[in-house]
């Protein structure tokens, strides 16, 4: 067959095709160039239609028996039509064997479109379908009278082809689509099936009257044949019909009183209407839900109801060769269209307000019908143990997957971004001071990052994956560390929610020229709220210490080295966060106090000008007094020192070591700070102000240096001081201040208006551009105090305690290896800002009980004349070492002297030094320690042959931050363990760096 | 079905998928009382009777033992109970209730923060199974022993010891020592927050 078949072309078969509809079918394929394959039954009334379709469409026709043989032969086919409506309509009840027969080619039919992915479309009848809808199983034996010899219907053999095609669409994947047509009217109509419509034409025609038994209220659906054949073809090519089951009819279905009236319009011969009883046992109307209607895939009926009438009853004439006597022109049809519309019972007619409403309920119909069809189907639907496996296994699966890997990747990615973006948000609106933004951002940044390492950890069972637990275990480190950083973040924001609030608020009622406080406005629930501030920094510090031994275990090495930095970067932030933390944890909670909420607290704020260089930073020009009481600023006054020195009217011995090192008779307030221990110099400064009357009660003393204040007016550039001609910046402050010391007398007011002034105009520039400069203003003052630019002695012991943990007391102890060379200028001049200083520290390990250290520092004057304020450079020198050393050698000092301090448990050497106007001076100082000297060796030995060396090189305050070199030797066999910032050179280590603040060197070892 | 209805679906169950791994509904389950898992908090005073207040509501008096709290951070105040108005001062503090543990508050009210002392032991989740201790004080510095070993000087950061209980001894020159027994759970560090008391001057 195939070699007379073109298989290049499409092939359809039609089943049940020897009818009206098939050979319709059969032209419009075989005009789109598709090979037609005919079967049917060879009868005498399929006979004449078969040879049409072979002549006319070069159909091949195969009979129905042969069906199941098909399907070696062919090779190609692309549609298959099963026209069983057809069948169905026209046959009587089956017998078995002609059941078994029909079922079977459904079958194989079934088979081959399998085989070749043929589309399929069956059809039924919405007829059969309705009568099988509200069957009732006590009703099964009047659908068939003869059930011994011909015991099977229409309806089941309809049920069971469309219960089959369900089965192969749903097991198999068949494309197969079911359709129901209505009553197929019309030309071409089947003329032998008892149907109303058929019996009524029929009478209508042959007889002068329309019978209905009943009430007429029953009610059918129509198709006209060549819409139903179009219809057909659409869902066939449509993809959207693949499995679905339609209704191929008129929307509406037609009651057969209404079908009556409408005939007796169009064919008065009819004459007239009459009822009879019907037989009574028919029980009320049964509700039927059709199958959805094909004009859901936008097929619509081209032919009305009227028209397919009027041409049925044609039809009907013509095959019965008689002439239709008054048939309505296609203008009346058109009237009698527009009347029956209006006649037609309210249920049939479509008004604008239906419309609306039928589109406004169309879904929910069709919700109800997917529901209704899905329930009657699920319960037809058996459902096997294995296939309730299968799917709780599925399930299960969907479910693990997506719990390890799927939820876990989206909260790794989105946590971790998202916890970044908000976390670095909050960082800027905190530094702003926006810290109920920043509040609300960290808290976000909190919940993410949270997110990401819930992820990380449900991720876990990757760490069982070979060489990717070391990878797991780090990163997951990583994300602890994160979660905690972040939760400490937000924790510190309120916990710094008060201090933010109260420098928003704050408005001083008094400045820095009035001598005199007023006004009322006050800060204590600012302060009252520092207090539960500091409740949140103590968790913060928790936070931040979880995230310290979190990212302690991170080992950095297995990770690329573009992230590498990124990691050792945030270990370390960390870490010396870890450090401060704690501390300013303690200071925060005095915070309240300190500016006075229970009490007026009195401050002394001294100015120390390192041009001329003192023992604790520079020469006291001036001071002031500050008062504060419930965190306003009650009283401000500037005074010059010679002022209050000028007040002093008993004499004060000066310390022994000072007279014997300056020959100074009479000790005041300018000379006050002899002591390199702040604190100490802090004391003498309140004793000499009290003696002046210038104080009564003090809370605390606050040096700070020109070095600082010039730092802060550069953070604006310059800043206008009134009767300043021209701005004060960081490059001539130190000269208008030498300006002023050349032209003071004592009495005179230049320089403490000056800096009061300028103390002005800082704190106005602080209150109004506070919040756009805070993170600068906090940079350099956070820098000033760990460089001693600012130091700061509280009589609260607590304070203190808290002040000396953080280095910003300028608190001399006995550190291990201590070396602290202090300077005393007593020229008379400014020289030492002429000088240039570099300082070697040479240590030689020998053994680990003998060290040798030789200091060195060399001095060049830049001064090019001797006059002030530059010239020589005379020094009274101080070195602190630790107790127990031995000295070797000393250069460059004269009249140097050895002296134990019992103040301080040090070792002093001192000494004058002098360094000539375009001169340059060196001193250097040689000194052993051995163990068995000291109670505080520097070389330390750890378990598992672990050498410790410390050196503490204190920087003195004032000085600028001058070149140091450390070189340390140590024996051959020592392998040093940490080398970041240490350069090895052979047996020897070496740290080059400029000396900002104190040095505070360790170095290990392994032997 | 229509191709669009299909990425519709397919569409809205990644949106459900992505707003489910990050909400989290499952963990809300956690906080229903029939689920059982919720928050416990004891709140002692070695002298009187105190008035309890969690984020400035009165929850009782001590010693308290109040179960079926919600997990998080609260505001506890610690008032005690006098004739004289304002002679002791309140406890304040910031405290951290965890799911399925008990936090445990021991007070001694005096009449200023540097008379009274404080002990506060709360545990957090963590996510192995270890058992962790972090110990702090106020001021930092003091020696802590552990079951008679000394751990070093506060703040002592997690150190991993066995569940169960252990007996902690905390001291600092100038002020008075403490004593806590801690409970250690697997999965959870265990916080101990200690704030000591000052001891009174001794005037030859």
């Amino acid at each position: 067959m195939n070699d007379q078949l073109n298989t290049k072309q499409p092939t359809a078969i039609i089943v049940h095709g020897a009818n009206f509809l098939g050979e319709k079918l059969a032209e419009i394929l075989s005009s789109q160039k598709t090979n037609i394959i005919v079967i049917d039954e060879f009868t005498r009334k399929t006979k004449k239609t078969l040879q049409d379709l072979k002549s006319k469409h070069k159909a091949k026709i195969y009979d129905l028996s042969g069906v199941p043989g098909l399907s070696t032969e062919i090779k190609r086919v692309d549609y298959i039509f099963i026209l069983l409506d057809q069948y169905l309509v026209t046959t009587e009840n089956l017998s078995s064997k002609k059941f078994l027969s029909e079922t079977n080619s459904i079958d194989a039919l079934f088979k081959i479109a399998l085989k070749q992915s043929a589309k399929v479309t069956l059809t039924t009848t919405i007829s059969g379908h309705r009568k099988l809808s509200t069957i009732k199983p006590q009703d099964t034996d009047k659908l068939s009278s003869d059930r011994s010899q011909n015991p099977y219907t229409p309806m089941e053999l309809q049920r069971y082809a469309e219960n089959l095609a369900a089965e192969y669409h749903d097991n198999a994947a068949l494309n197969i689509r079911i359709c129901r047509l209505g009553e197929v009217i019309g030309k071409g109509m089947p003329l032998d099936s008892n149907t109303t419509f058929v019996d009524m034409i029929k009478e209508s025609i042959t007889k002068p009257r329309i019978t209905i038994t009943g009430e007429g209220l029953d009610f059918s659906y129509y198709i006209n044949s060549l819409d139903a054949v179009y219809g057909l073809i659409k869902a066939t090519f449509s993809g959207k019909t693949n499995g679905e089951v339609f209704s191929l009819s008129y929307p509406e279905e037609i009651s057969t009183l209404s079908l009556a009236y409408r005939t007796l319009e169009m064919n008065p011969k009819a004459g007239e209407i009459v009822f009879t009883e019907s037989s009574g046992d028919e029980g009320p109307p049964q509700i039927y839900v059709p199958a959805k209607n094909l004009t859901k895939i936008g097929w619509n009926p081209r032919i009305s109801f009227e028209e397919s009438l009027m041409e049925s009853i044609q039809y009907f004439y013509d095959e019965y060769n008689l002439k239709w006597e008054d048939k309505p022109s296609q203008k009346d049809l058109t009237d009698k269209q527009e009347s029956l519309k209006a006649k037609a019972p309210r249920s049939e007619r479509v008004t604008t307000v239906g419309k609306i409403i039928s589109s406004v309920t169309s879904p929910f119909s069709r919700l109800k019908e997917v529901i209704t069809s899905t329930l009657s189907s699920s319960k037809t639907q058996k459902v096997s143990l294995g296939q309730v496996f299968k799917w709780v296994g599925i399930s299960l699966a969907v479910v693990a997957v997506y719990f390890l890997l799927i939820a876990p990747i989206i909260q790794i990615l989105l946590g971790a971004s998202l916890g970044y973006y908000f976390g670095n948000k909050g960082y800027k609106q905190a530094y702003s001071l926006d810290t109920d933004a920043a509040q609300k951002s960290l808290e976000r940044s909190s919940y993410f990052t949270s997110l990401a390492n819930t992820g990380f950890q449900n991720l876990r069972w990757v760490s069982y994956v070979p060489g990717v637990k070391n990878l797991y275990q780090n990163t997951s480190n990583i994300a602890d560390g994160a979660e905690h950083l972040s939760k400490a973040g937000n924790y510190l924001v309120k916990g710094f929610d008060p201090y933010a609030e109260y420098f928003n608020n704050f408005e001083p009622i008094t400045t820095f020229d009035q001598n005199t406080g007023g006004g009322s406005r006050e800060y204590l629930n600012e302060l009252r709220s520092m207090e539960d501030g500091v409740q949140y920094i103590e968790s913060a510090s928790i936070e931040i210490s979880l995230a310290t031994e979190s990212l302690n275990d991170v080992d950095t090495s297995i990770y690329p080295a573009s992230i590498r930095n990124y990691i050792k970067k945030l270990k370390d932030t960390t870490a010396k966060l870890d450090e401060t933390i704690g501390t300013v944890n303690e200071f925060s909670s005095y915070m309240p106090e300190i500016l006075g909420e229970d009490d007026r607290k009195t401050y002394i704020v001294l100015f120390q000008n390192p041009m001329e260089l003192r023992s604790t930073g520079g020469w006291l020009t001036s001071y002031a007094v500050i008062g504060i009481e419930h965190g306003q600023i009650r009283t401000m006054t500037v005074d010059d020192v010679y002022n209050a020195d000028g007040q002093l009217t008993e004499k004060v011995d000066p310390p022994e070591s000072m007279q014997k090192a300056l020959g100074t008779k009479e000790w005041n307030l300018s000379l006050s700070n002899w002591s390199p221990d702040f604190p100490e110099s802090a004391e003498a400064a309140e004793y000499f102000l009290k003696l002046e009357d210038k104080v009564v009660n003090v809370d605390g003393v606050i040096a700070i240096d020109l070095q600082y204040v010039s730092e802060l007016i550069d953070i604006w550039g310059e800043i206008k001081v009134p009767g300043e001609s021209d701005p004060v910046t960081k490059d001539n402050i130190y000269d208008k201040v030498i300006e002023i010391h050349k032209e003071f007398t004592p009495g005179s007011t230049n320089k403490p208006v000056f800096l009061s002034n300028l103390a002005n105009e800082i704190l106005k520039k602080l209150l109004s551009d506070g919040k756009s400069k805070i993170s600068e203003v906090s940079k350099v003052t956070t820098e000033a105090l760990d460089e001693n630019h600012i130091q700061i002695y509280m009589h609260n012991s607590q304070v203190a305690e808290v002040l000396d943990n953080l280095g910003w007391s300028g608190h001399l102890e006995p550190k291990t290896n201590i070396i602290y060379p202090v300077e005393w200028n007593y020229g008379g001049n400014k020289a030492n800002y002429y000088i240039d200083r570099s300082t070697t520290v040479a240590t030689n390990i020998i053994d680990e009980n003998t060290i040798q250290q030789k200091l060195t520092i060399n001095y060049e004057n830049s001064s090019t004349q001797n006059i002030y304020p530059e010239g020589d450079y005379e020094c009274f020198i101080r070195i602190f070492l630790p107790q127990g050393v031995t000295l070797v050698r000393v250069e460059g000092i004269e009249s140097y002297t050895v002296k134990e301090s019992s103040s301080f448990q040090l070792e002093t050497l001192s000494g004058h030094i002098v360094v000539p106007t375009k001169g340059q001076h060196s001193i250097s100082v040689t000194y052993r320690l051995e163990r068995e000297d000291m109670t505080d060796f520097p070389l330390e030995i750890g378990p598992g042959s672990k050498l410790t060396y410390r050196l503490n090189f204190i920087k003195q305050a004032g000085l600028d931050a001058d070149p140091i070199t450390i070189q340390v030797s140590y024996p051959d066999l020592w392998e040093p363990t940490d080398l970041s910032d240490i350069q090895r050179e052979i047996n020897t280590l070496v740290k080059r760096t400029n000396l900002e603040k104190d040095e505070d060197l360790v170095l290990t070892w392994e032997k | 079905m229509k191709k669009s209805y299909r990425i519709i679906i397919i569409v809205f169950i990644a949106a459900l998928a992505i707003a489910a791994a990050i909400l989290r509904p499952w963990s809300y389950l956690a906080y229903l009382p029939i689920v059982g898992k919720n928050a416990a908090l004891t709140v002692n005073t070695t002298a009187g009777k105190s008035e309890v207040f969690l984020d400035g509501k009165k929850i009782g008096e001590t010693p308290l033992s109040s179960e079926n709290l919600a997990p998080g951070d609260y505001k506890l105040k610690v008032s005690r109970i006098s004739g004289s108005e304002d002679f002791y001062t309140d406890i304040t503090k910031l405290i951290h209730l965890e799911q399925n543990t008990r936090t445990f508050v021991e007070a001694e009210i005096g009449p200023s923060k540097q008379f009274s002392s404080l002990k506060t032991l709360y545990y957090k989740k963590i996510k192995t199974n270890e058992s962790e201790l972090y110990i702090k004080s106020s001021p930092p510095g003091a020696t802590v022993w552990i079951d008679n070993i000394r751990y070093g000087d506060t703040p002592v950061t997690t150190q991993k010891l066995d569940d169960g209980r252990h007996e902690m001894k905390i001291s600092l020159d100038g002020y008075e020592d403490e004593d806590a027994a801690l409970i250690l759970r697997e999965g959870y560090t265990l916080i101990a927050e200690i704030e000591l008391m000052a001891r009174p001057v001794q005037l030859d």
